[in-house]
């Protein structure tokens, strides 16, 4: 993958409202990065341009060094990014298999075995399977479309512990293993922990912290 | 995953919905299938009927026009009132034939009288008595009134009116043509009673009486005209006698001859210088057009002619009959056409609503799909695809029950739409000179279509689908049209 860049990103709902305020930063493959932050302060916001969901009001992003413009949108979601959401956003008629289909550029049932799933719960409705596996499934519909990116929105919020530290096992193996660029946007600093660059958003200015001020902040 | 399968999906896994629609546009499809071959149906009927009944215009002469008659008195007593004005000449026939669109003319000469030695059916002269001292009721003159037969030539027989509205038919042989010279068609009522039938010769006669007042009213003008019996009809109704019907104006006792027979009497008259009209005048004249629906426009070009003069004379169409016929088949249109806007109008209403519904329950998938990068056009590619399908098993379904729907559909539209078995077809009365006017006042039996035609199931194929077509797309713009973000915020 090229570098994933956000050039001097300002967005707001309104003139008096600013969300993100000149924002700059780079990813690269291969590495997770967190974005924390308070509810509100623009997290899932910055993800949406990030996937392409939305367009900034200024500045630009890039990917591969060409800019993602209003009319790139569509390309881009479909060929350089896949979202991981937190109400996993599967469609709710089709089955596990049926869903990763939808992006799958690779064998879809041996995917969602890679993340756990029998062939026997791939070829079920989503609706009956846990919210676990729901996520599994939504990441396998990420990681089978082979799209360089992974966005993931509050992915554990809907998760005990356990699940979602399982979870976590799977973007560290996306990132690690499949080279994948991971980025979460989460208020979870159990999440955060896993990974390798942690962002703070805070009034609309977005920071790089360390894992031991993590922890003082956490703390505090 | 391509869009057809999605769709396919969606239709598997949602069968509620698929069910509901699929009964919707089926009942959309039957509504549009039975409207549609009504339609078909009656218009053909309509032409069918305009062709046959309302293809011309009529120019008349009024008659009683008291600016053009005049009074005559006779030798003996008493008098009449005679036509003098302004008549149809040959050259203004000639004239208006040349225009554009006109067929053809029917110039009937009826309403003359000759006297034939056969059994009549009876009139209102059977049973009356000579009057003493009555120069008019003599019993001379009554054995003239009972014989009098009503006469009418034309060129072609099969065009006059009475026998293209249907009021007469041909039951034996054939009726006047063209180039007929002293021929005739009688009555079955003449035939039966007078043992004839197609070959026989009749004869008729000119009497003296029958013009005007005479001595000898049995005296006989000229030379007797011998016909020949090319046709015998039947009168598809029953006329009255009345007090007031003389054996001349019941239909039964009517002739119908060709111009030669007519022009012989006309110089049998001569030789008494009796009344009637001018060489080649007529104070009716029915002319018929190619085209009924040029009608109105070939109309206009007679009236605006300079070249012809319309003193006392009167152009309007002669639809009367076709009017009475049409009616149950322009009832049915409407009601085809009602059909037709329920089955498109009313349940697409109730489509798009149902449509709108479900979209804004879609939103999600929709926001779903755009995130992951589908591009709007699959999307709505899904869902006409799912519209489609459904689309194309309702019109199946449709065309396979249309044969037993449209058949029931037909027979109870038939029913409800025929004539009262106990009205008269039609309606005859006497015109001022005594001869039987025949007016159609109901229809025949109504005839639908019992099948469904490859038109009218084009048709539906396609109306349905685009009706179906066209909720989704409008049903589904305001989501398609919104950012997968905005999408996902419904």
């Amino acid at each position: 993958m090229g570098e994933f860049v956000l050039k001097d990103i300002v967005y707001y709902y309104s003139k008096d409202r600013l969300i993100l305020d000149h924002i700059s930063q780079t990813f690269e493959s291969g590495k997770i990065y967190v974005i924390l932050g308070p509810s509100g302060c623009g997290k899932t916001t910055l993800l949406s341009l990030l996937g392409g969901l939305d367009v900034p009001k200024e500045g630009a992003i890039l990917f591969c060094g060409k800019e993602v413009g209003k009319k790139q949108l569509e390309e881009h979601r479909r060929t350089n990014v896949s979202f991981v959401f937190q109400n996993y956003n599967l469609i709710d008629y089709m089955t596990p298999e049926e869903n990763v289909k939808l992006t799958a550029k690779r064998d879809a049932l041996a995917v969602l075995e890679q993340l756990g799933l029998s062939r026997e719960e791939a070829k079920r409705n989503v609706r009956k399977l846990s919210g676990g596996q729901q996520q599994r499934v939504a990441i396998a519909r990420a990681l089978a479309s082979e799209n360089p990116v992974i966005l993931a929105d509050e992915p554990t919020g809907n998760l005990d512990e356990t699940t979602a530290m399982g979870i976590m096992d799977v973007f560290w193996e996306a990132a690690k293993v499949y080279g994948k660029c991971v980025i979460i946007v989460t208020h979870s600093h159990e999440v955060a922990k896993r990974a390798d660059v942690i962002f703070e958003l805070k009034h609309g200015t977005m920071n790089c912290i360390k894992a031991g001020d993590l922890k003082a902040a956490a703390e505090a | 995953m391509n869009f057809i399968r999605r769709a396919g999906i969606y239709l598997i896994r949602k069968k509620g919905r698929t069910l509901l629609m699929l009964c919707l546009l089926l009942f959309m499809s039957l509504f549009v299938l039975v409207g549609i071959s009504f339609l078909k149906s009656a218009q053909s009927e309509l032409d069918r009927l305009r062709l046959s009944m309302a293809s011309g215009f009529v120019l008349e002469v009024n008659t009683e026009n008291e600016l053009y008659r005049e009074h005559i008195s006779f030798e003996k007593g008493g008098g009449a009132s005679i036509y003098t004005g302004p008549m149809i000449s040959r050259e203004m026939i000639e004239k208006i034939c040349s225009i554009d669109g006109v067929k053809d003319y029917i110039a009937e000469l009826f309403g003359y009288c000759l006297w034939t030695d056969l059994k009549l059916r009876p009139g209102m002269w059977a049973d009356t008595q000579p009057i003493p001292d009555d120069p008019y009721i003599t019993e001379e003159a009554l054995e003239l009134a009972r014989h009098e037969v009503g006469i009418s030539s034309c060129r072609n027989g099969a065009e006059q009116k009475y026998f293209r509205t249907g009021a007469l038919t041909i039951v034996e042989g054939r009726n006047i043509e063209e180039e007929d010279q002293y021929k005739a068609v009688i009555s079955d009522w003449i035939a039966k009673q007078n043992r004839l039938s197609v070959g026989d010769t009749v004869t008729l006669e000119t009497k003296e009486g029958i013009y005007q007042f005479s001595d000898d009213p049995l005296k006989t003008l000229g030379e007797p005209i011998k016909v020949e019996i090319v046709g015998v009809f039947h009168a598809n109704f029953s006329q009255e006698s009345s007090p007031y019907t003389a054996e001349n104006g019941l239909i039964e006792n009517y002739i119908y001859t060709d111009m030669d027979t007519y022009y012989k009497q006309r110089e049998n008259r001569q030789q008494k210088n009796g009344g009637g009209s001018t060489p080649d005048e007529y104070d009716k004249v029915e002319f018929l057009v190619e085209d009924p629906k040029e009608l109105d426009s070939i109309m206009r070009q007679v009236e605006s002619r300079e070249d012809l003069d319309f003193e006392n004379m009167e152009l309007v169409v002669d639809d009367m009959d076709f009017m009475a016929s049409a009616k149950p088949y322009s009832r049915i249109r409407i009601f085809a056409m009602l059909l037709f806007a329920v089955g498109l109008g009313g349940l697409g209403m109730i489509l798009f609503f149902l449509m709108r519904l479900w979209m804004y329950g879609r939103r999600n998938e929709v926001a779903i799909l755009r995130s992951v990068g589908m591009k709007k056009r699959e999307i709505l590619g899904q869902m006409l695809t799912e519209c489609l399908f459904v689309s194309a098993a309702a019109i199946v379904t449709a065309l396979f029950l249309s044969g037993p729907v449209l058949h029931q559909c037909a027979s109870m539209a038939e029913r409800a739409a025929a004539p009262n078995p106990d009205q008269e077809k039609y309606q005859v009365t006497l015109s001022v000179y005594h001869t039987p006017e025949i007016t159609k006042t109901s229809s025949d039996e109504v005839i639908l279509a019992h099948t469904v035609s490859k038109e009218a199931a084009l048709f539906a194929v396609l109306f349905v689908c685009g009706v179906s077509a066209v909720s989704v797309i409008l049903s589904s713009a305001h989501l398609n049209g919104l950012t997968p973000k905005q999408a996902a915020s419904l």
